[in-house]
């Protein structure tokens, strides 16, 4: 047995042995606490990013568990899959017996009913805003301001004739053209702008319904949307925010848009490349000269007067044009026309460069971005939203914007900002299930559509022209260029704003969102709801959130996956040559120990005392490296790691991740670092202690 | 030199154990960093392979046409002036070919997708179906045969379609099987019937993204003229000349008189929007390259190569400390060698070069090793064909089988940086060693 006295010994010596080869020393003690550096940041960095995924897959739209159908074609992701457009998830045809069988277990605090979609938002047009203006003036009876209307009118006519003229170089059917241009001349031929009066009825008729449509919607936007029962889904996802407006009001119709959404695809295209080039020469710290991606905006950024050309009436137009002049700009030529002038100050204006730019920037959303209609969308405005029905019909339902919301921390994230959230009575009017009072109507409008029939083209418009009041369902894919199609134009049904608050606590979801009392039992619970419901008939899935985030969660594996690989190979590597170091050196001191044996010590005594100098040396190098990631992660948790794009920032849950201080990691690791050198220079000890002492001490003489 | 050379071995040599120790962890980073090249490697060429395939030449011209001023359409009015111009300005070129591009749900009895829809002219597209393959029956039916069925051919008749796999298990759709495809311009929608001809293996990950048809249904449905043409693609020897030949047809194409947008490496259907805001009226052209069509993922290899780029260079440090420590040793335990060498007349450089070339055979020795491993490992891996079955994995490694690319710049870079950096890190114990006098170092080494 080894005594104290003996401990005591040892220790005495391996200092000194230390001491004697301290460069040596300090190579390994340096490796080690590299070795233990890595392995506190790296783990520590790992642990927070998972939890901060976690926490964002969790507390957005996740939940703890899903349920879904287990009919299902095609996996449930809510982040989305490998295809574009919608995934079959089969349906839950009424949610009451899931939730009260998912309800009954005793970890369960929230059964949140849920329903995942895309559609096609109408766009509207822009000659009918035109028009609508027109009518107003003429109702007014202001006669400077009709004649600015209709002046406006015929600006449109000329852009309708360039776009005709335009269109005529790509479309297989010329006829259509010349009946359109014919259109055209029959509203710019005198006589019939010059007089127009309010009860020209037939006229206005004859522009909203033959010139109007020609002027078209604008390219479609597809809008993916979660129908949900809205205060559930409140409640139970912390990190819902509503960052403009409203939220959805309970037992009302109605949808909340998303923040990123709705920077990305409804903002005027010259206020978002102010942001681009405010996000990246401000927060990025990127110059705009010699920086490709800044270059092309600001390029970009010139190209793009005409939207704010278009949005200001004369009165603005004089106002901005002497606001930029007294901003110094006078647009090079001087020209008489007020128009002209605009263009040329707003084409200098835009075109900025890394001296102007904070302040051109400024100017842009005090001066100009009032005049301006900012967002396609806004709270308080109803839009339309068409959306194929599971049968391929085309279903049209115009719903209130109440609101724009985020999801807090990750407001930035393409990943997580793509859906916007409506109420589960809409959404299942898009999925294409009846309520009882549509069904009514519906047999109703296909009682008067089936007498008349339209050619192809009226069809079109009369699908979708009026979508915005109109809820209609035909079948479109019978709709085809010369099918008879029917046109159900004529029949306007109102559907109510609101529901009864019981209709979304039964009836039809798709999939739903489970929340738990105590998230570490998350696998014995999944087990256990899925037993139950499978004992009573239920067909259905229950799945994790890790699972249910769809490609974003395999992509949050694969990161994990990579960087554990990457640690475990770091620390693998460091640890071979630490290991070569102390056996090299073990190799090196052979005479040493040869003398040591000679004089009497024993083996034990040569093993413990190398065992000791790499007990020592790890447990002062892998410390010292600890206290350095300590350190690091200390000042990392006052100033934040910035997410370099917004890939890591959904990583992050956040623009930064600030990291936390996991003392049983910043202890844990080091023992274990040295533990381990310490085992494996067992090795050498044994093999310094097996040395004979005379063979050694002749060994290099 | 031989004799330096010589001396070294013979240390290392002497030195067995000591070197078999550092061979093996220098080894197993060589390895490594190998692997790490080659996935990396294969990746990007993958993602070549199936932008090149898929959506893009080595030189996309493509460009927008206004006949709003609020809209866009990724449209060419005159496909056969804008062939001429290409033909004219790159001489050099292999193979010009136009596809129409369209977008669309497409629709069957089990499910829908929504993909692009390529309208090509089969006589043209040797190249596309030379790198597709028909699927075998298994991949895209539960227990499915090894079965092909279609044929690329009747790709000519009118109204077919090709799907990929990945497509035809989600729409449950087999050869000869009818599928209907609607798309939406400004509030029209236009719907065709299109049969099932041919169902192709995925390419990558991006197949799924992808259909193709004649070209004369994306005319039909879109009602354009047969003028018109959606991108005109130009392929090269080599992926290499792409931006020098765009240079080129940018000059060419505005000497036309064409206006052409600046460059932005995006894909085409990223740039709507910004288009769709600009004021003017008519066609305007757009040219890229094979990698800006395929941008949204070329994050992917810029990850994978920040990743390998940081473990390298944490394990470089890692070695350079190993090699540095068993350097040290050596020159403590040859102090009097050293001595006795310099006593006889040998130059300082003579004991630098011995220490440096020792540590760099040390690290040619190793790195062959960890190479021929690694080698052997990437070949057994690519004999086992192991499919993907991850969408996420398929997605990151652009394949739906593991396959990793193995090129000779890689071993030899291999071997070339791991003998450098073992060479550097002998320098410091080199010069402490050619820094010792004579006389000390005599008189230390008894």
């Amino acid at each position: 047995m080894i005594s104290l006295e003996m401990v005591k010994l040892i220790m005495q010596v391996a200092f000194r042995n230390l001491w004697l080869y301290r460069i040596k020393t300090i190579v390994i003690g340096t490796l080690l606490g590299f070795g233990s550096f890595l392995a506190v940041v790296g783990l520590s960095l790992l642990q927070d990013v998972q939890g901060s995924m976690r926490e964002s897959i969790i507390g957005s739209i996740a939940g703890h568990l899903q349920i879904y159908s287990d009919k299902a074609k095609d996996d449930l992701a809510l982040f989305g899959g490998g295809f574009m457009g919608r995934a079959d998830i089969g349906e839950l045809s009424d949610i009451v017996p899931y939730r009260d069988l998912v309800m009954q277990n005793s970890n369960v605090s929230a059964f949140v009913p849920m329903g995942m979609d895309m559609s096609i938002l109408g766009r509207g047009n822009e000659m009918d805003d035109k028009l609508d203006a027109l009518r107003a003036a003429l109702k007014s009876g202001d006669s400077d301001l009709i004649k600015s209307r209709v002046e406006q009118m015929r600006f449109q006519l000329d852009q309708l004739k360039l776009e005709a003229s335009e269109q005529r170089k790509l479309v297989a059917d010329k006829t259509e053209i010349d009946k359109n241009e014919a259109q055209i001349a029959k509203a710019e031929a005198p006589g019939f702008l010059d007089s127009l009066s309010i009860h020209d009825e037939s006229k206005l008729q004859f522009l909203e319904t033959k010139i109007a449509p020609l002027s078209g919607e604008k390219t479609p936007i597809y809008l993916a949307y979660l129908g949900t029962d809205i205060e559930l889904f409140t409640k139970n996802f912390p990190k819902f925010k509503v960052v403009e407006g409203e939220s959805l009001p309970p037992g009302q119709r109605g949808i909340l848009i998303s923040h990123k959404v709705r920077e990305d695809q409804l903002k005027v295209v010259v206020a978002k490349l102010f942001d681009r080039l405010h996000k990246r020469t401000g927060k990025g710290g990127v110059a705009i000269k010699g920086d490709a991606e800044n270059e092309r905006n600001a390029g970009d950024l010139g190209r793009q007067f005409s939207a704010i050309i278009s949005s200001v009436n004369r009165q603005q137009a004089t106002d901005l044009s002497q606001k930029l002049k007294d901003l110094g700009l006078d647009g090079g030529e001087k020209s008489d026309d007020l128009i002209t002038h605009l263009t040329n100050q707003l084409k200098e204006f835009l075109s900025v460069d890394d001296q102007n730019f904070a302040q051109r920037y400024d100017w842009f959303y005090k001066n100009i971005a009032p005049l301006m209609k900012l967002y396609e969308i806004s709270p308080g405005e109803t839009i339309a939203l068409r959306a194929y029905t599971r049968s391929g019909y085309i279903k049209s339902l115009p719903l209130k914007v109440y609101g724009v919301f985020s999801f807090a921390g990750f407001e930035d994230s393409d990943l997580s900002g793509q859906t916007n959230i409506i109420d589960l009575v809409s959404f299942r009017e898009l999925y294409g299930k009846m309520t009882e009072a549509s069904q009514q109507e519906l047999t109703d409008m296909r009682s008067q559509v089936g007498v008349k029939q339209v050619d192809a083209s009226n069809a079109e418009d009369a699908l979708f022209g009026e979508s915005s009041q109109t809820e209609l369902e035909t079948r479109s894919l019978e709709a085809k260029k010369d099918a008879p199609v029917s046109q159900p134009l004529s029949i306007k049904p109102s559907i109510p704003s609101n529901f009864s608050l019981d209709e979304i606590t039964r009836g039809l979801a798709l999939n739903a969102a489970v929340k738990l009392k105590d998230p570490s039992k998350i696998e014995s619970t999944r087990k256990e709801l899925e037993q139950t419901l499978k004992e009573k008939g239920f067909e259905v899935r229950v799945i994790d959130w890790k699972q249910a985030s769809g490609i974003v969660g395999q992509f949050a594996n694969i990161v994990t996956l990579v960087l554990l690989f990457a640690i475990g190979v770091i620390f693998l590597v460091a640890l071979v040559i630490i290991n070569n170091s102390i056996i090299i050196g073990t190799l090196n001191r052979i005479r040493e120990i040869g003398t040591m044996r000679a004089i009497g010590a024993q083996k034990s005594f040569v093993v413990g005392l190398f065992l000791a100098e790499t007990g020592i040396t790890g447990l002062i190098g892998s410390l010292a490296g600890a206290g350095l990631a300590t350190v690091l992660l200390l000042v990392l948790a006052t100033v934040g790691i910035p997410a370099p794009n917004d890939v890591v920032a959904f990583l992050f849950s956040g623009p930064r991740l600030y990291p936390a201080l996991r003392w049983g990691l910043i202890i844990g690791a080091p023992l274990i670092v040295t533990l381990i050198a310490t085992i494996s220079s067992i090795y050498a000890a044994r093999h310094a202690a097996h040395v004979q002492p005379a063979e050694a001490m002749q060994e290099k003489e | 030199m031989l004799t330096i050379l010589n001396i070294a071995f013979r240390n290392l040599f002497q030195a067995k154990k000591r070197t078999i120790l550092l061979s093996v962890a220098v080894a197993i980073v060589a390895t490594l960093f190998l692997f790490l090249r080659t996935v990396s490697a294969s990746v990007s060429e993958r993602m070549v392979e199936s932008a090149t395939t898929l959506s893009a030449g080595h030189v996309n011209i493509g460009g927008f046409f206004k006949t709003r001023k609020k809209s866009s359409a990724p449209i060419l009015a005159d496909r056969n002036k804008v062939r001429e111009i290409v033909q004219k300005a790159i001489p050099e070129y292999v193979s010009i070919i136009d596809r129409h591009r369209g977008w669309g749900r497409v629709i069957s009895s089990a499910s829908s997708i929504n993909a692009g829809i390529n309208g090509i002219n089969f006589d043209e597209e040797q190249r596309f179906f030379a790198s597709v393959r028909l699927a075998p029956e298994r991949e895209y039916k539960k227990n499915g045969s090894d079965q092909t069925f279609g044929n690329f051919e009747d790709m000519r008749k009118p109204n077919t379609v090709l799907l990929f796999a990945g497509q035809a298990k989600k729409l449950e759709m087999r050869v000869g099987d009818t599928l209907t495809v609607v798309t939406e311009t400004s509030g029209r929608s236009n719907t065709v019937d299109l049969q099932v001809v041919a169902i192709a293996s995925d390419v990558g990950f991006m197949s799924n993204w992808n259909l193709f048809t004649q070209r004369q249904t994306v005319l039909d449905l879109y009602q354009l003229g047969p003028e018109s043409t959606g991108v005109v693609m130009l392929y090269l020897k080599s992926t290499k000349g792409a931006t020098e030949a765009m240079e080129r047809l940018r000059k060419a194409f505005k000497e036309e008189g064409f206006s052409v947008m600046d460059h932005d490496p995006k894909p085409f259907f990223m740039k709507f929007d910004k288009v769709s805001g600009e004021d003017w009226l008519g066609q305007k052209i757009d040219l890229t390259i094979w990698s800006d069509e395929i941008s949204f993922v070329l994050w992917i290899t810029a990850a994978l190569d920040l990743v390998s780029f940081f473990v390298i260079g944490v394990l470089a440090v890692i070695i350079i400390g190993g090699i540095m420590n068993a350097m040290w040793m050596s020159v403590r335990e040859r102090t009097k060698e050293i001595g006795t060498m310099r006593a006889i007349g040998a130059k300082k450089s003579f004991i630098v070069q011995m220490f440096v070339y020792e540590a760099i055979m040390l690290g040619l020795m190793a790195s062959v090793l960890g190479v021929v491993f690694g080698s052997l490992v990437i070949a057994l891996i690519n004999s086992l064909h192991i499919p993907i079955t991850s969408e996420g994995i398929r997605l990151f490694l652009m394949a739906n089988t593991v396959n990793f690319s193995l090129h000779w710049s890689q071993v030899i870079s291999t071997l070339v940086l791991f003998s450098f950096i073992t060479g550097l890190a002998a320098l410091y114990p080199a010069f402490k060693a050619a820094g010792l006098r004579p006389v000390e170092a005599l008189m230390q080494g008894k």
